[in-house]
Protein backbone atom coordinates (compact mmCIF):
# COMPACT_ATOMS: atom_id res chain seq x y z
CA UNK A 1 0.00 0.00 0.00
CA UNK A 2 1.17 3.59 -0.92
CA UNK A 3 1.82 4.84 2.47
CA UNK A 4 2.50 8.24 4.19
CA UNK A 5 0.21 10.00 1.60
CA UNK A 6 -1.20 13.17 3.22
CA UNK A 7 -4.78 13.47 3.96
CA UNK A 8 -7.19 15.99 1.85
CA UNK A 9 -4.35 16.90 -0.40
CA UNK A 10 -4.29 18.16 -4.01
CA UNK A 11 -1.52 15.39 -5.44
CA UNK A 12 -0.74 14.98 -9.18
CA UNK A 13 0.12 11.56 -10.61
CA UNK A 14 2.58 11.04 -13.49
CA UNK A 15 2.19 6.83 -14.89
CA UNK A 16 4.28 5.49 -16.64
CA UNK A 17 3.81 6.82 -20.12
CA UNK A 18 4.54 10.13 -19.50
CA UNK A 19 0.38 10.70 -18.41
CA UNK A 20 -0.35 13.01 -15.93
CA UNK A 21 -3.80 13.03 -13.41
CA UNK A 22 -3.91 16.07 -12.39
CA UNK A 23 -6.03 18.20 -9.89
CA UNK A 24 -6.92 14.77 -7.37
CA UNK A 25 -7.24 14.77 -3.96
CA UNK A 26 -6.06 12.51 -1.01
CA UNK A 27 -8.84 11.10 0.92
CA UNK A 28 -7.60 7.63 2.67
CA UNK A 29 -5.42 5.37 0.50
CA UNK A 30 -8.16 6.46 -2.40
CA UNK A 31 -6.88 9.59 -4.94
CA UNK A 32 -10.13 11.14 -5.91
CA UNK A 33 -10.66 13.01 -8.66
CA UNK A 34 -14.14 15.11 -9.83
CA UNK A 35 -14.33 13.42 -13.76
CA UNK A 36 -14.25 9.81 -14.26
CA UNK A 37 -10.99 8.13 -15.41
CA UNK A 38 -11.37 4.78 -17.00
CA UNK A 39 -9.48 1.79 -15.74
CA UNK A 40 -7.87 2.03 -19.13
CA UNK A 41 -5.42 4.22 -18.62
CA UNK A 42 -4.02 2.72 -15.60
CA UNK A 43 -3.76 -0.81 -17.79
CA UNK A 44 -0.08 -1.68 -17.94
CA UNK A 45 0.89 1.35 -16.99
CA UNK A 46 1.43 1.88 -13.47
CA UNK A 47 5.06 0.16 -13.77
CA UNK A 48 6.22 3.47 -12.88
CA UNK A 49 4.40 6.05 -11.10
CA UNK A 50 5.23 9.34 -9.55
CA UNK A 51 3.42 10.76 -7.39
CA UNK A 52 3.69 14.56 -6.72
CA UNK A 53 2.53 16.35 -3.15
CA UNK A 54 3.45 19.91 -1.40
CA UNK A 55 6.01 18.03 0.25
CA UNK A 56 7.73 16.46 -2.89
CA UNK A 57 8.04 13.93 -5.65
CA UNK A 58 7.77 9.94 -4.84
CA UNK A 59 8.72 7.87 -7.15
CA UNK A 60 6.79 4.02 -6.80
CA UNK A 61 7.41 0.46 -8.89
CA UNK A 62 5.41 -2.24 -9.68
CA UNK A 63 1.52 -0.89 -8.52
CA UNK A 64 -1.64 -2.11 -9.27
CA UNK A 65 -5.35 -0.93 -9.63
CA UNK A 66 -7.31 -2.33 -6.57
CA UNK A 67 -10.54 -0.32 -7.69
CA UNK A 68 -12.04 2.38 -9.67
CA UNK A 69 -15.30 3.47 -9.03
CA UNK A 70 -17.89 6.29 -8.28
CA UNK A 71 -18.66 7.11 -4.88
CA UNK A 72 -21.11 9.98 -4.12
CA UNK A 73 -20.79 12.91 -6.99
CA UNK A 74 -16.64 11.65 -6.53
CA UNK A 75 -15.06 8.99 -8.40
CA UNK A 76 -12.09 7.14 -6.10
CA UNK A 77 -9.47 5.14 -6.96
CA UNK A 78 -6.97 3.00 -5.09
CA UNK A 79 -3.42 1.97 -5.78
CA UNK A 80 -1.16 -0.15 -4.29
CA UNK A 81 2.22 -1.59 -4.74
CA UNK A 82 1.81 -5.45 -5.22
CA UNK A 83 3.33 -8.07 -3.52
CA UNK A 84 6.29 -10.29 -3.54
CA UNK A 85 3.72 -13.22 -4.10
CA UNK A 86 2.08 -11.22 -6.90
CA UNK A 87 4.96 -10.75 -8.45
CA UNK A 88 6.15 -14.00 -8.50
CA UNK A 89 2.36 -15.22 -10.17
CA UNK A 90 2.61 -12.32 -12.70
CA UNK A 91 6.38 -13.78 -13.91
CA UNK A 92 5.28 -17.00 -13.49
CA UNK A 93 1.91 -16.58 -16.00
CA UNK A 94 4.43 -14.66 -18.09
CA UNK A 95 6.93 -17.92 -18.28
CA UNK A 96 3.64 -20.32 -18.93
CA UNK A 97 2.33 -18.02 -21.76
CA UNK A 98 5.64 -18.10 -23.13
CA UNK A 99 6.65 -21.63 -23.10
CA UNK A 100 2.82 -21.96 -24.61
CA UNK A 101 3.60 -20.02 -27.76
CA UNK A 102 6.96 -21.30 -27.82
CA UNK A 103 4.82 -24.67 -28.00
CA UNK A 104 2.58 -23.37 -30.57
CA UNK A 105 5.26 -22.05 -33.02
CA UNK A 106 7.43 -25.33 -33.09
CA UNK A 107 4.27 -27.34 -33.21
CA UNK A 108 3.11 -25.16 -36.56
CA UNK A 109 7.01 -25.54 -37.57
CA UNK A 110 6.22 -29.22 -37.46
CA UNK B 1 -10.87 23.54 47.88
CA UNK B 2 -14.28 21.39 47.46
CA UNK B 3 -14.35 18.12 49.65
CA UNK B 4 -15.93 15.22 49.32
CA UNK B 5 -17.80 15.39 52.73
CA UNK B 6 -18.96 18.91 51.33
CA UNK B 7 -20.36 16.86 49.10
CA UNK B 8 -22.78 14.70 50.93
CA UNK B 9 -23.54 17.56 52.98
CA UNK B 10 -25.01 18.89 49.81
CA UNK B 11 -26.29 15.54 48.28
CA UNK B 12 -28.27 15.18 50.98
CA UNK B 13 -30.73 18.29 50.23
CA UNK B 14 -32.07 15.63 47.30
CA UNK B 15 -34.25 12.64 48.04
CA UNK B 16 -31.38 10.02 46.61
CA UNK B 17 -28.81 11.66 48.81
CA UNK B 18 -27.21 7.85 48.65
CA UNK B 19 -26.91 7.56 45.55
CA UNK B 20 -22.92 7.93 44.09
CA UNK B 21 -24.33 9.16 40.95
CA UNK B 22 -25.38 12.68 42.80
CA UNK B 23 -22.30 12.64 44.30
CA UNK B 24 -20.23 12.28 41.48
CA UNK B 25 -22.01 14.55 39.57
CA UNK B 26 -21.58 17.19 42.50
CA UNK B 27 -18.15 16.62 41.84
CA UNK B 28 -18.54 17.05 38.42
CA UNK B 29 -20.33 20.09 38.78
CA UNK B 30 -17.53 21.85 41.62
CA UNK B 31 -15.01 22.51 38.85
CA UNK B 32 -12.36 21.01 40.45
CA UNK B 33 -11.47 18.91 37.45
CA UNK B 34 -11.53 20.36 34.02
CA UNK B 35 -14.40 19.48 31.75
CA UNK B 36 -12.36 17.02 29.27
CA UNK B 37 -11.57 14.70 32.33
CA UNK B 38 -15.71 14.56 32.53
CA UNK B 39 -16.06 12.07 30.24
CA UNK B 40 -13.38 9.50 31.88
CA UNK B 41 -15.78 9.63 34.91
CA UNK B 42 -19.24 9.49 32.80
CA UNK B 43 -17.33 6.16 30.85
CA UNK B 44 -16.64 4.58 34.06
CA UNK B 45 -19.88 3.51 35.85
CA UNK B 46 -23.38 2.32 34.33
CA UNK B 47 -26.84 3.39 35.49
CA UNK B 48 -29.53 2.12 33.23
CA UNK B 49 -32.03 4.65 34.48
CA UNK B 50 -35.05 5.83 32.05
CA UNK B 51 -34.40 9.07 31.34
CA UNK B 52 -38.08 9.20 29.70
CA UNK B 53 -39.35 9.75 25.89
CA UNK B 54 -37.55 12.84 24.99
CA UNK B 55 -34.22 14.44 24.84
CA UNK B 56 -35.19 17.40 26.75
CA UNK B 57 -33.70 20.55 26.56
CA UNK B 58 -31.65 20.35 30.01
CA UNK B 59 -30.44 17.10 28.66
CA UNK B 60 -29.21 18.69 25.13
CA UNK B 61 -27.99 21.97 27.41
CA UNK B 62 -25.94 19.17 30.16
CA UNK B 63 -24.59 17.46 26.50
CA UNK B 64 -22.92 20.72 25.11
CA UNK B 65 -21.58 21.78 28.20
CA UNK B 66 -19.78 18.54 28.69
CA UNK B 67 -20.81 18.36 31.91
CA UNK B 68 -23.46 15.49 31.41
CA UNK B 69 -24.92 15.93 34.94
CA UNK B 70 -27.89 13.13 35.45
CA UNK B 71 -26.48 11.49 32.35
CA UNK B 72 -24.68 8.02 32.68
CA UNK B 73 -23.91 5.04 30.88
CA UNK B 74 -26.77 2.48 30.41
CA UNK B 75 -29.31 5.45 30.77
CA UNK B 76 -31.67 5.23 27.96
CA UNK B 77 -34.98 7.28 26.32
CA UNK B 78 -37.89 5.25 24.93
CA UNK B 79 -38.69 6.82 21.84
CA UNK B 80 -41.67 5.48 20.04
CA UNK B 81 -40.79 2.04 20.67
CA UNK B 82 -37.32 1.77 20.33
CA UNK B 83 -34.87 2.16 23.20
CA UNK B 84 -31.87 4.53 22.87
CA UNK B 85 -29.10 3.30 25.28
CA UNK B 86 -26.27 5.97 26.69
CA UNK B 87 -23.67 3.79 25.28
CA UNK B 88 -20.29 6.62 26.01
CA UNK B 89 -19.32 10.10 26.37
CA UNK B 90 -16.88 11.88 23.43
CA UNK B 91 -16.51 8.78 22.28
CA UNK B 92 -15.53 10.56 18.73
CA UNK B 93 -13.87 13.59 20.14
CA UNK B 94 -10.86 15.23 18.48
CA UNK B 95 -11.24 12.44 15.75
CA UNK B 96 -11.58 12.95 11.90
CA UNK B 97 -9.80 14.58 9.60
CA UNK B 98 -11.98 17.12 9.99
CA UNK B 99 -12.04 17.25 13.90
CA UNK B 100 -14.84 16.79 15.79
CA UNK B 101 -14.67 19.48 18.53
CA UNK B 102 -18.35 19.15 20.00
CA UNK B 103 -19.18 17.70 22.99
CA UNK B 104 -21.83 14.61 22.45
CA UNK B 105 -22.82 11.44 23.76
CA UNK B 106 -23.51 8.22 21.52
CA UNK B 107 -26.21 6.03 21.35
CA UNK B 108 -27.60 2.26 20.26
CA UNK B 109 -30.73 0.78 20.33
CA UNK B 110 -31.61 -1.52 22.25
CA UNK B 111 -32.19 -4.52 19.89
CA UNK B 112 -32.44 -4.21 15.73
CA UNK B 113 -34.51 -2.05 14.27
CA UNK B 114 -35.40 -4.18 11.31
CA UNK B 115 -33.44 -6.46 9.05
CA UNK B 116 -31.75 -5.88 5.56
CA UNK B 117 -29.01 -7.38 3.70
CA UNK B 118 -25.80 -5.74 2.80
CA UNK B 119 -25.66 -6.69 -0.55
CA UNK B 120 -28.25 -8.00 -3.40
CA UNK B 121 -25.48 -10.35 -4.37
CA UNK B 122 -22.81 -12.58 -2.57
CA UNK B 123 -20.26 -9.49 -2.47
CA UNK B 124 -18.61 -7.39 -0.32
CA UNK B 125 -16.86 -5.86 -3.23
CA UNK B 126 -16.45 -1.55 -2.55
CA UNK B 127 -16.41 -2.31 1.26
CA UNK B 128 -18.97 -0.79 3.71
CA UNK B 129 -19.20 2.18 1.35
CA UNK B 130 -20.45 -0.17 -1.48
CA UNK B 131 -22.56 -2.01 -0.07
CA UNK B 132 -26.50 -1.26 -0.39
CA UNK B 133 -26.74 -1.21 3.62
CA UNK B 134 -24.71 2.07 3.55
CA UNK B 135 -26.52 3.34 0.11
CA UNK B 136 -29.86 2.73 1.27
CA UNK B 137 -30.41 -0.17 3.96
CA UNK B 138 -29.79 2.72 7.06
CA UNK B 139 -32.26 4.97 5.09
CA UNK B 140 -35.53 3.21 7.57
CA UNK B 141 -32.89 3.88 11.45
CA UNK B 142 -32.05 7.28 10.02
CA UNK B 143 -35.43 8.91 9.46
CA UNK B 144 -36.51 7.09 12.57
CA UNK B 145 -33.40 8.22 14.79
CA UNK B 146 -33.66 11.58 13.14
CA UNK B 147 -37.30 11.77 14.22
CA UNK B 148 -36.41 10.96 17.97
CA UNK B 149 -33.82 13.66 18.30
CA UNK B 150 -35.03 15.95 15.88
CA UNK B 151 -31.89 18.68 15.60
CA UNK B 152 -29.43 16.43 17.71
CA UNK B 153 -27.97 14.01 15.61
CA UNK B 154 -24.41 14.93 14.62
CA UNK B 155 -22.61 14.70 11.36
CA UNK B 156 -18.90 14.01 11.68
CA UNK B 157 -15.86 12.23 9.56
CA UNK B 158 -15.71 8.65 10.02
CA UNK B 159 -12.82 6.15 8.55
CA UNK B 160 -14.69 3.16 6.55
CA UNK B 161 -13.98 1.00 4.62
CA UNK B 162 -14.45 1.55 0.65
CA UNK B 163 -12.63 -1.05 -1.32
CA UNK B 164 -11.58 -5.32 -0.44
CA UNK B 165 -8.67 -7.48 -2.33
CA UNK B 166 -8.42 -11.02 -1.94
CA UNK B 167 -11.48 -11.09 0.42
CA UNK B 168 -10.01 -8.53 3.12
CA UNK B 169 -10.87 -4.63 2.90
CA UNK B 170 -8.07 -2.68 1.33
CA UNK B 171 -9.28 0.46 0.95
CA UNK B 172 -10.75 3.57 3.33
CA UNK B 173 -11.35 7.14 3.52
CA UNK B 174 -13.34 9.77 5.60
CA UNK B 175 -16.87 10.22 4.91
CA UNK B 176 -19.58 11.91 6.54
CA UNK B 177 -21.63 10.36 8.20
CA UNK B 178 -24.20 10.22 11.35
CA UNK B 179 -25.77 6.77 11.87
CA UNK B 180 -23.86 3.66 10.73
CA UNK B 181 -23.53 0.24 11.73
CA UNK B 182 -20.85 -0.56 14.70
CA UNK B 183 -17.35 -2.37 13.90
CA UNK B 184 -15.95 -5.38 16.18
CA UNK B 185 -14.16 -3.27 17.87
CA UNK B 186 -17.18 -1.04 19.13
CA UNK B 187 -18.90 -4.15 20.10
CA UNK B 188 -15.77 -6.52 21.29
CA UNK B 189 -12.94 -4.58 22.05
CA UNK B 190 -10.98 -6.31 19.43
CA UNK B 191 -11.07 -7.85 16.28
CA UNK B 192 -12.60 -11.50 16.23
CA UNK B 193 -13.71 -12.50 12.78
CA UNK B 194 -12.39 -9.72 10.24
CA UNK B 195 -10.02 -10.41 8.01
CA UNK B 196 -7.02 -8.68 9.53
CA UNK B 197 -4.60 -9.97 7.23
CA UNK B 198 -5.51 -10.63 3.72
CA UNK B 199 -4.17 -7.21 3.11
CA UNK B 200 -1.23 -5.21 4.31
CA UNK B 201 -3.97 -2.52 6.00
CA UNK B 202 -7.07 -4.68 6.42
CA UNK B 203 -7.21 -4.19 9.88
CA UNK B 204 -7.10 -0.37 9.78
CA UNK B 205 -9.58 -0.38 7.12
CA UNK B 206 -12.07 -1.99 8.53
CA UNK B 207 -11.29 -0.13 12.08
CA UNK B 208 -10.45 3.44 11.24
CA UNK B 209 -11.11 5.73 14.59
CA UNK B 210 -13.65 3.48 16.06
CA UNK B 211 -10.85 1.57 17.33
CA UNK B 212 -12.12 0.91 21.48
CA UNK B 213 -14.93 -0.66 22.89
CA UNK B 214 -18.01 1.19 23.57
CA UNK B 215 -18.62 1.90 27.75
CA UNK B 216 -22.15 0.11 27.05
CA UNK B 217 -20.30 -3.11 26.29
CA UNK B 218 -17.82 -3.50 28.15
CA UNK B 219 -19.76 -2.83 31.74
CA UNK B 220 -23.15 -4.88 30.11
CA UNK B 221 -21.43 -7.72 27.66
CA UNK B 222 -24.89 -9.18 27.91
CA UNK B 223 -26.20 -6.24 25.62
CA UNK B 224 -24.18 -7.64 23.26
CA UNK B 225 -25.65 -10.91 22.44
CA UNK B 226 -29.49 -10.25 22.37
CA UNK B 227 -30.81 -13.15 21.20
CA UNK B 228 -31.25 -11.83 17.72
CA UNK B 229 -28.98 -11.20 14.46
CA UNK B 230 -27.56 -7.92 13.81
CA UNK B 231 -24.70 -6.83 11.23
CA UNK B 232 -21.58 -5.63 11.81
CA UNK B 233 -19.63 -3.40 9.00
CA UNK B 234 -16.31 -5.33 9.30
CA UNK B 235 -15.04 -7.44 5.77
CA UNK B 236 -14.36 -11.08 6.61
CA UNK B 237 -14.23 -12.67 3.41
CA UNK B 238 -14.80 -11.93 -0.51
CA UNK B 239 -18.94 -12.56 0.30
CA UNK B 240 -19.15 -12.14 4.10
CA UNK B 241 -19.64 -9.52 6.39
CA UNK B 242 -19.68 -9.52 10.59
CA UNK B 243 -22.24 -9.82 12.78
CA UNK B 244 -23.42 -10.96 16.23
CA UNK B 245 -25.18 -14.15 15.62
CA UNK B 246 -28.46 -15.58 18.05
CA UNK B 247 -26.55 -16.81 20.55
CA UNK B 248 -23.95 -14.27 21.18
CA UNK B 249 -21.22 -15.84 19.11
CA UNK B 250 -18.86 -13.27 16.94
CA UNK B 251 -19.58 -14.67 13.50
CA UNK B 252 -20.39 -13.73 9.98
CA UNK B 253 -22.75 -14.28 7.29
CA UNK B 254 -23.02 -13.78 3.40
CA UNK B 255 -23.87 -10.71 2.10
CA UNK B 256 -27.15 -11.13 0.79
CA UNK B 257 -28.52 -12.71 4.23
CA UNK B 258 -31.58 -10.59 6.26
CA UNK B 259 -29.80 -10.03 9.20
CA UNK B 260 -30.40 -7.40 12.16
CA UNK B 261 -29.85 -3.38 11.86
CA UNK B 262 -28.88 -2.04 15.33
CA UNK B 263 -26.91 1.36 14.93
CA UNK B 264 -24.94 3.70 16.21
CA UNK B 265 -24.94 7.42 16.31
CA UNK B 266 -24.14 10.70 18.08
CA UNK B 267 -26.27 13.46 19.64
CA UNK B 268 -25.61 16.76 21.01
CA UNK B 269 -27.70 19.84 21.53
Amino acid sequence: MITHLPTNTVVELELADGTKLENLRTNGNNFVSDTPIEDSVFEGNLSTVKITTPEGVTEYKDLKLVQNRQFGAGYMFILAEKTPAEKEKEELMQLLADIAELTLEVASDG
Amino acid sequence: MWKMDEAIKQSKKYTDSKSPYTLLDYFINSGEIEIAQIAGIKNSMFRGKNLGTSYTSEQQSQVASGKFLDLWVGDYWEVNGTRYYISAFNYYLDTGDLNLTTNHITLITGGSMYTHRMNPTNTTEGGYIGSEMYEEGLDQAKSTIHDAFPGSVITHRRWLSNATSDGAASGAGWFDSDVELMNEHMVYGSNAVANSVGQPDAHRCNVGIEKSQLPLFRLRHDLIGIRTLWWLRDIVSASLFAYVSTDGVASRSNAPSAVGVRPVFSISA
